[in-house]
């Protein structure tokens, strides 16, 4: 294919997509209007009954002779993941959520047939509020800016066509024919693009680097091994959009001079790997992959390389170990990858997300880019929103955007009218920020700052009955089971820090322990090999830091304000409650409880009491209170 | 590590700790630091091996960055500025300490490697006197499965050394990481005990050790704790001639280790470590015996010497001295070999004195036209930077363990193929890329073809007299597979294998090379005709020899014979003086030897031929004597004299001059003038080569007296 074709293919492309990219009403005119449905197919709408639905829509539109005039689509992930299983109907742009089975004769018979959208299904920002029809208007999407998920939700990721209808590999075009590799590094350069794996290295100055590396054997990675617990930004990228993945792959291989690229995917990302193996082969045969790609000189190919579970090989030295077949383990750097990866040769390393925003930069330059963001932090971010907000999933808006905008504007702010207490970014590197900082921008230096990061993404938002030493413990945990083992201060140290923090959720802890904390968090920050180990330290810093008095509840007052390590709770009960049932005393685990002579009530021993909670569970009369 | 470049090394300056230092490019910081006498503390560093940074005690500081670097792994720049010893880098390391402590069992009065623990040294050169954080102590299991090597993880500390050695090293790859975090433990292939992994028993893992995770079984406890010094001597126990480093106390051998060479070798073989050391404490010959009336009897040495010099001066033999033959080991040291020559010609007038080896000693040293000289050979050396190892007739593992440790290495590396012909699977099969199983005794043929069909189909410019070609073995004749039980096709792959190689070596053993002359020619006309030769001119060939001296043995000359073609009825009074090892007799040689008149063993221990023996006189062991081995490659070197002779056990001088006596003669020996005249060189160094053949050799054009060889 040469880009004068690929041109072409774009235009025949786009026609037949452009019932999908319409927004406007649509009248039945004798016979039913020609609609087209997207069902969201990402990971969260899967799992919560995609595939029935699918199924129940096919079998109403056949039985209603419709199934020539509305088109049905699976699509990405359309990033409103507590709405699924979700359905947008085109052209009228109507957003049907939480869609079920038995809803498929509705919406084709009501909507399909007479025209009446089904208000049932629409979108409500609270349960008597009126329905938001159209997704532009519901402040989860309108807030947004997607220039990494801009075709996410829209396209269908298993077919090459509708991502080239959406301008896909004209980027790769335009530089294989107008421009030289130095070009397009300036380009990227112009758009001031930092890694978003976590660093925030400056893209542009790694590929300089891999340009400027001699020799003709050099290697481009993308670090699809995401690991964050939460984080899913490149998993709905790659399942949802594969062909943007690759365009800058390859983009980024002309640029830097390699010849072969690797993804590393995660095992647990099945389909993501299936979409990528699907969209490899028609990249291939469409010879935008390959030799002599587009026709001109520049031939790159990419494989698969799919890793075993291990949330170190995103660090890049060890992801390199494990692409070539050993264990994953980092070592120190220099040598850089830049200088030597991947049989000892140069290779650049760059994550799905920064990848994913690539062509984009190339097609409409970087200038466009840097205009988005912060001065220092250009460009969009996707976070995925989780935890304690009204409305979770992936949110992608611009460097700079307070976390107040986005967990109370887009996210809809806390359920159950309770306070916000802390976010957490950045996953298991990351740090918890507290009210204070709330109209911080979220950039990867402000967040630095307060002893956080960006990391790859993950936005857990916590309430006040959150306990910050329980999501210290939390994130330390996960730590010491991730921890590669090659240093002690990261193999030891976690571990040891996750000890004292779980003497001091179960009240054992002593002032001595906050010492130990501090100097267990000095060393595995200065001393570990890696950015694991290095940056493992960070939650329990930050929450020292920013919640120091909630620590010194647990040791000092022997009490968990947040009401969750249950070693600290009392459980009494409230005699003029107990109505004498004993279904608490039957179900104590240790027999605790027991009658009050001459009563009908109940009393726990609080000397045999292990404060499991069952009592508290199984009371129907609310009569077991936590103290 | 400095790499070897063959680039001129480029000075760089730094400063460390406010001093001035030089360096040259591709040193690490620490290599600087320590070629400077600035120490850094390390634990998972271990010179030879590529460094890690695991341990993160080497960290320093390096002005303008961020982060702590680890002095082992970071390269060292020019203008660098770095600090070894600050406050903040000393606190750091300390708390690292600490939390090694805490993490598994390292209560030092119950470790074996207490006093010699490189985890403990660095607990007081930073002045832990306690672990302030909680011990984790987790119950390991420890691994006694293996007869030489235990593995307590209990007191791993995960520096991966052993790992890397056996890797690295051996080639072995047995040992490596498995789980991850706190639950990393050394693992044996997937997770065998150790004892039933793939493990060689070389025993490196345990030199390296930096704690008391691995330790050896045999010598642990008899060395104790306390310092014992080494002494460096070689290893004896093939002819290889690997550097050892020898621990003694009294009479006992207590420990032998890597001596670290030569050519860079860092490793000895479980031979080398157990099985020599095992020679060399068993018990042992102590007093002369003669066989009376069928039953043995101990005798003193006057008695033994009186009863043999009767026996070599009475009966047929008394008449013609000739029928006194001897047979020598060529796993002795040259000086006893020399006295015994002396002895022969001077004391007893026999010229019979042959090599208690099989006809490989001579094969070789007539194919390769030696008379004197070292064969024009290739070294271990050349093996490291080959493409292709063609093993023909040895089963490398057996034979050198310490050369299949090298395969090992290029084949693991990817630099080199393996290719083997043998009859029978050896340990390195599995790396192997092709093998044909020829029939025993037929390599010869299928080499010629081999050879033939590279001219042939045009793979190799004929090098040499290509008119030879044709007197080659010819694939095409009706019977051969039937003959050689290898088909055409694998003929075909081999030379193409071979062919395809530009640095192919070929390493060849006593499986082809008891095959005769012809069967050695066989190989030397591929070297010839391929155009193999190393770039000192040797032939890219490398003869693993059976016995410690056999190079060494074939410095005097072409002998008349070995054991293979002994002549029984010209003789009567056999003297045999062997080795610490058995010579491998040939089919009933044994039962042959037995109607003799007399026949005498000379031996450190009781060996089969004692059986058929009528006297038998105690040796030294190869601990107890000093003495000049020959290696393979034609380096000379000696090995230390390590334990005092046993009350009983006479000098090698001393027995030959007691015979001498009985006999009414003197016996002086000259060993100076009665050694080969090659050997006259500098220990360490090599002794001069024979030079190679330019064409290749048929049966028609030896028939033809185109001798150009030997």
């Amino acid at each position: 294919m040469t880009p004068t074709e690929l041109e072409q293919l774009q235009k025949r492309a786009a026609e037949a997509l452009s019932l999908r990219l319409q927004k406007r009403q649509v009248k039945s005119n004798g016979k039913p209007a020609e609609r087209v449905l997207l069902i969201c197919a990402g990971g969260a709408c899967i799992s919560c009954g995609e595939a029935p639905v699918w199924e129940a829509l096919e079998k109403e539109l056949v039985r209603n002779n419709l199934h020539d005039t509305v088109h049905m689509v699976q699509t990405g992930c359309m990033s409103a993941c507590d709405m699924g299983p979700l359905v947008i109907v085109r052209p009228d742009n109507i957003l049907y959520q939480h869609v079920k089975p038995e809803d498929a004769a509705r919406i084709v018979q009501q909507h399909m047939l007479r025209d009446e959208p089904v208000t049932e299904l629409m979108y409500r920002p609270h349960p008597e509020a009126d329905p938001i029809p159209n997704p532009d208007e519901i402040p989860f999407f309108s807030k947004q800016v997607k220039i990494v998920l801009e075709t996410c939700g829209i396209i269908d990721p298993e077919n090459i066509e509708e991502y080239i209808a959406m301008e896909g590999y004209a980027a790769l075009a335009k530089a294989v024919s107008a421009m030289t590799p130095q070009q397009v590094i300036d380009e990227v350069k112009a758009s001031g693009i930092r890694g978003r794996g976590g660093a925030g290295f400056p893209t542009a100055i790694k590929w300089q680097m891999l340009h400027n590396a001699p020799g003709s054997e050099k290697y481009i990675i993308c670090n699809a091994d995401e690991g964050d617990p939460g984080a899913f930004m490149d998993r709905s990228v790659l399942e949802g959009d594969p062909h943007r993945v690759l365009e800058a792959m390859a983009l980024a291989a002309y640029a830097t001079g390699a010849s072969k690229g690797f993804i590393y995917v995660r095992a647990e990302y099945p389909l993501a790997i299936r979409r990528l193996q699907i969209a490899l082969e028609q990249a291939r045969r469409y010879g935008l992959l390959g030799r002599r790609i587009l026709g001109s000189d520049f031939s790159f190919g990419i494989e698969i390389r799919v890793g075993a579970g291990a949330f170190v090989c995103g660090e890049e030295t060890a992801l390199m170990a494990s692409v070539q077949g050993r264990r994953g383990m980092p070592r120190p750097r220099p040598p850089f990858p830049t200088d030597s990866g991947i049989h000892d040769k140069p290779t650049s390393i760059n994550n799905v997300e920064t990848f994913a925003s690539i062509p984009a930069i190339v097609r409409r330059g970087g200038k466009w880019y840097a205009g988005i963001g912060t001065e220092k932090s250009t460009g969009t971010k996707v976070f995925a929103l989780a935890g304690n907000v009204n409305a979770t999933g992936l949110v992608e808006v611009p460097m700079g955007t307070t976390l107040r905008e986005i967990i109370f504007e887009i996210g809809g702010g806390i359920p159950g009218g309770k306070k916000f207490k802390a976010a957490q970014t950045g996953g298991p590197s990351g740090g918890c920020i507290p009210a204070e900082h709330l109209d911080l921008p979220l950039d990867f230096d402000s967040l630095q700052q307060i002893g956080s990061i960006v990391g790859s993404g993950g936005l857990v938002v916590m309430d006040e009955d959150s306990c910050m030493v329980d999501v210290a413990k939390f994130f330390m945990d996960f730590c010491v089971d991730e921890s590669c083992g090659k240093c002690p201060p990261c193999r030891v140290g976690t571990k040891q820090i996750y000890k004292t923090l779980q003497k001091i959720c179960d009240g054992k802890g002593s002032e001595d322990d906050l010492a130990i904390l501090d100097d267990l968090c000095d060393v595995l920050r200065s001393s570990s090999l890696c950015g694991l180990g290095q940056t493992s330290p960070n939650p329990t810093m930050s929450t020292l830091r920013h919640f120091r008095d909630e620590y010194e509840a647990h040791i000092k007052g022997h009490k968990c304000p947040a009401k969750v390590c249950k070693q600290l709770l009392t459980y009494i009960i409230n005699l003029e409650k107990c109505t004498g049932c004993s279904l608490c005393a039957r179900n104590c685990p240790t027999d605790a409880i027991s009658r009050i002579d001459g009563q009908r009530k109940y009393v726990i021993d609080q000397d045999k009491c292990i404060h499991c909670g069952k009592c508290h569970e199984v009371c129907r009369f609310a009569a077991v209170a936590i103290e | 590590m400095a790499e070897t470049n063959t680039q001129e090394a480029v000075q760089i300056n730094l400063t460390i700790n406010g001093k001035q230092c030089t360096g040259t490019r591709g040193q690490t910081i620490l290599d600087v630091c320590k070629a400077n006498d600035i120490h850094v503390p390390t634990l998972c560093h271990c010179e030879g091996l590529k460094p890690v940074g695991g341990c993160r005690l080497c960290i320093v500081e390096i002005e303008g960055q961020r982060r702590l670097n680890t002095a082992c792994t970071t390269p060292a720049t020019d203008g660098m500025v770095i600090q070894t010893e600050t406050p903040r880098l000393h606190d750091l390391r300390k708390r690292t300490l600490e939390l090694l402590f805490a993490e598994r069992n390292h209560i030092c009065p119950f470790c074996p490697a207490s006093g010699s623990c490189e985890l403990q040294q660095s607990g007081y050169d930073h002045g832990m006197t306690h672990v302030r954080y909680g011990y984790l102590l987790p119950r390991l299991e420890i691994d006694n499965s293996h007869p030489y090597v235990a593995l307590d993880h209990n007191r791993c500390i995960l520096c991966s050394r052993c790992v890397r050695a056996c890797d690295q090293w051996v080639g072995a790859h047995t040992l490596d990481l498995c789980s991850r975090g706190s639950l990393t433990q050394i693992a044996a292939d997937n997770g065998v005990p150790l004892g039933e992994s793939s493990c060689v028993s070389c025993g490196m893992c345990i030199e390296v050790c930096p704690t008391g995770a691995l330790f050896d079984k045999i010598s642990n406890r008899v060395i104790g704790r306390q310092e014992v010094p080494s002494t460096a001597s070689v290893c004896t126990t093939c002819g290889l001639g690997c550097w050892t480093s020898v621990k003694t106390r009294g009479r006992s051998l207590l420990q032998i280790s890597s001596g670290k060479g030569p050519d860079n070798n860092q490793i000895i073989c479980k031979r080398g470590r157990y099985e020599a050391l095992k020679v060399a404490n068993r018990p042992a010959l102590k007093q002369p015996r003669l066989k009376k009336a069928g039953e043995w009897a101990d005798v003193e040495w006057d008695a033994f010497a009186e009863e043999l010099a009767k026996r070599i001066t009475s009966g047929k033999a008394g008449a013609d001295r000739s029928r006194v033959a001897a047979l020598v080991s060529p796993s002795l040291p040259l000086e006893t070999i020399a006295m015994v020559r002396q002895f022969f010609k001077d004391v007893i007038g026999s010229e019979r004195i042959g090599w208690a080896d099989g006809p490989e000693l001579t094969s070789v040293a007539r194919a390769f036209g030696m008379n004197g000289k070292s064969g024009p050979l290739a070294r271990m050396s050349d093996l490291e930077d080959s493409d292709l190892v063609v093993a023909i007739g040895v089963d490398l593992q057996q034979a050198a363990p310490v050369a299949a440790s090298a395969v090992r290495r290029v084949v693991n590396a990817r630099t080199a193929q393996y290719v083997e012909l043998n009859p029978r699977l050896t340990d390195l099969s599995v790396l192997s890329s092709y093998r044909i199983a020829t029939k025993p005794g037929r390599d010869s043929v299928v080499l010629g073809a081999t050879l033939r069909t590279m001219v042939q189909r045009n793979l190799i410019q004929a090098n040499g007299a290509a008119g030879a070609i044709d007197d080659l073995p010819d694939t095409a004749e009706p019977m051969f597979e039937a003959a050689t039980g290898v088909a055409v096709e694998q003929v075909v792959r081999l030379a193409s294998l071979i062919a395809g190689a530009r640095r192919p070596i070929f390493v060849i053993g006593s499986g082809l090379t008891a095959q005769g002359e012809e069967a050695v020619e066989s190989v030397i006309n591929l070297a010839v005709g391929g155009n193999y030769f190393t770039e000192d001119g040797r032939y890219r060939i490398l003869e693993i020899p059976r016995k410690a001296n056999t190079a060494g043995a074939r410095l005097f000359g072409h002998p008349e014979f070995t054991m293979a073609n002994f002549d029984f009825a010209k003789t009567d009074v056999l003297l045999m003086f062997l080795g610490d090892d058995e010579p491998i007799w040939p089919d009933g040689w044994l039962e042959k030897a037995r109607p003799m008149v007399h026949v005498s063993v000379f031996a450190s221990h009781t060996q089969p031929a004692c059986e058929i023996a009528h006297s038998v006189a105690p040796l030294a062991t190869w601990a107890q004597r000093e003495g000049t081995f020959v290696s393979l490659e034609g380096r000379v070197q000696k090995a230390a004299k390590l334990l005092d002779l046993p009350v009983g056990v006479q000098p090698d001088a001393e027995v030959l001059a007691a015979i001498a006596k009985a006999m009414g003669k003197s016996f002086k020996p000259d060993v100076e003038a009665n050694l080969p005249g090659g050997v006259k060189v500098a220990e360490g160094q090599f002794v001069p080569t024979a030079e190679p053949a330019g064409q290749i050799v048929t049966c028609k054009s030896k028939a033809q007296g185109a001798k150009s060889r030997g």
